[in-house]
């Protein structure tokens, strides 16, 4: 044990995570704090406004093209632009806000695909049924489109690890701050130890998501179709 | 009851539905059948308001259907399209209870009636329950389908092509089963196909539409007996001598008064009968075995002796059996007349090649419009 803890000391980033690991570990906590609320947030808006537009397809596409738009901001920029805002300044408020407006394209296009994808004679017959537009959305259509919707948001949360971590620029003490400061003082084995741990967490998230998914994704539609 | 008054809709400029009016009494199918894009489905979806009518109204049981809630009067009526429409994220018995959960059943009875109706639709409960639908064949589908419709037994259902997408064979499994239930249920039905064999299968009364109006609608013996015009004619379709042979039954055309007599004497019997100035009638020879024979009385006039006339009837079917059926044993067995022996009450009587021939021919030679008793 001894000798195999020897060898692994030599390694640079290994000796150099276990020795700060306790600001790592405050980092990866901001790091998923942010995220976490973000993809809450973004959820709650962006799941309600895919509604609305499929409701409304009128709407539908200045507001996806919108969600385009912001999607060719780049990270960097948006967080510039947030920063100059009145109300907005440096910290959580703009680190959100901006982590919210990415998420927009993958959650609110997911949401008016896979609501419009539904076999309409499902709807026809929940209509006929006697379901009220309430019933047929909440209990029919929301539950069919459960699939595409999720997707969207794994995708979008997965998107938002790697941008908060520029995030720290505008003050977020995040793991984007070892890379930041691994590059400041050109430091290599600080940006590593940054940039695996911030992967890790993604990847951790991705495979999370995927294990979530099955469990609230209804069986009779992971099903293979027969015949 | 179902009673459409007057009803029409308009799509834009295109009219689908002119003005339709039509009563399908408590407890009878009817089938609407026509040409794609004659109207059918869209006045099948004006009575559970799927499709708002621009004019006209419907009465469910003598009440103007305007006056409930669309979701009210929707859950009294069941509902089932081609397509199925199963709900692929629930399992089979929480399809079935849609309409019980809508309308508020409890648990309890709302479990007990989902493995009720699917043992009626011939699914086993104990297999099918919790299955989900992708699971399922499309025959089954359907199964499923039919039980979730019947779940909360309304008395109206509506079936928009329903067995249309299965093959043949279920198909006709599918229509046998419902032919079954409904025959206990009777609810009152409107059935919409583009099948005209599956309309005279299915239907009390058929409603042939074109272009958005009504052309004729009448019992499938008086639509085939007496189609209105040529286009009825040409939509009953080349076969309709055929077709007629299916829908009547064997007590409708036999002979019950054919003379009976004694194989001993029945040279001199037959004479007798011809003195009598009887003409083109059966006659039944019976010899002293009680083995029955039989010749057509115009056949003696050709002077040959009776023995080699008369031929064995050996062939013996109910009063309620189609003359189709008549028609296969016939010919399968080389022969040209049957033997019908109903209940002791019942009166026998004798089917002949030539009685069928008589009954369809007279039934068909008529031109279109022209009336035919039947």
């Amino acid at each position: 044990m001894e000798f195999l803890r020897e060898i692994l000391w030599q390694v640079a980033p290994i000796r150099y995570f276990f020795e700060n690991i306790s600001r790592i570990i405050t980092y990866t906590q901001n790091h998923l704090e942010l995220t976490m609320v973000g993809v809450i947030l973004a959820i709650i808006l962006w799941v309600s406004v895919g509604i609305i537009i499929y409701r409304y397809p009128k709407l539908s596409h200045g507001v996806l093209g919108i969600a385009s738009i912001v999607m060719c901001i780049p990270s960097i920029a948006l967080y510039g632009i947030l920063l100059t805002l009145p109300g907005f300044g440096l910290g959580r408020t703009s680190a959100l806000t901006a982590l919210v407006l990415y998420a927009m394209l993958p959650i609110v296009r997911n949401v008016f695909v896979a609501l419009r994808s539904v076999d309409p004679s499902i709807l026809d017959a929940a209509k006929g049924m006697g379901m009220s537009k309430q019933e047929v959305l909440w209990e029919v259509q929301i539950p069919n489109a459960l699939p595409t919707i999720f997707a969207g948001v794994r995708v979008a949360l997965v998107m938002m690890v790697g941008i908060a971590t520029l995030a720290t620029y505008i003050g977020e003490q995040n793991l984007g701050r070892l890379i930041q400061h691994g590059i400041t003082r050109t430091h290599p084995t600080m940006i590593i130890v940054g940039a695996v741990v911030v992967s890790i967490i993604a990847i951790g998230i991705d495979l999370l998501m995927g294990l979530l998914g099955k469990h609230l994704i209804s069986k009779g539609l992971q099903l293979e179709e027969s015949k | 009851m179902i009673r459409l008054e007057g009803i029409g809709k308009e799509f834009g400029d295109f009219t689908a539905v002119k003005e339709l009016s039509l009563e399908i009494p408590e407890g009878k199918t009817c089938v609407m059948v026509g040409p794609s894009g004659c109207g059918k489905t869209t006045t099948m979806r004006m009575v559970n308001r799927l499709i708002e009518p621009t004019r006209g109204t419907v009465y469910i049981d003598e009440q103007d259907y305007k006056k409930k809630k669309v979701e009210i009067l929707r859950r009294d009526i069941g509902y089932v399209i081609q397509e199925v429409g199963l709900f692929p994220h629930r399992t089979i018995a929480e399809n079935i209870s849609t309409t019980p959960k809508l309308a508020g059943w409890d648990d309890k009875k709302i479990k007990k009636r989902v493995d009720e109706l699917l043992e009626i639709v011939e699914l086993n409960p104990e297999e099918n329950r919790n299955k989900f639908p992708r699971q399922l064949s499309g025959g089954q589908r359907q199964r499923v389908g039919l039980a979730r419709a019947m779940a909360a037994d309304p008395p109206v259902m509506l079936m928009d092509e329903p067995f249309a997408a299965v093959d043949p064979i279920t198909r006709e499994n599918l229509q046998n089963m419902f032919l079954r239930l409904q025959r206990k249920m009777k609810k009152t039905i409107i059935f919409v196909t583009h099948d005209i064999n599956e309309a005279i299968k299915m239907g009390d009364q058929i409603a042939i539409l074109k272009e958005g109006e009504l052309v004729q609608a009448d019992t499938p013996e008086e639509l085939l007996a007496n189609p209105k015009n040529q286009f009825v004619t040409d939509f009953i379709g080349v076969d309709r001598a055929i077709k007629i042979l299916d829908l009547f039954s064997t007590d409708e055309v036999m002979w019950t008064e054919a003379p009976v007599i004694s194989k001993k004497n029945m040279q001199e019997e037959a004479q007798k009968l011809i003195e009598k100035g009887e003409k083109g009638i059966p006659v039944i020879v019976e010899d002293e075995q009680g083995n029955k024979f039989w010749f057509d009385l115009d056949e003696l006039e050709s002077g040959q002796s009776l023995e080699e006339i008369i031929r064995p009837l050996e062939i013996t079917l109910e009063p309620t059996n189609s003359i189709k059926l008549a028609m296969a044993r016939m010919l399968e067995h080389n022969n040209d007349a049957v033997l019908i022996i109903g209940d002791d009450d019942e009166e026998p009587g004798i089917l002949t090649l030539k009685g069928i021939r008589n009954y369809v021919y007279r039934i068909c030679a008529s031109d279109p419009g022209e009336k035919v008793e039947i």
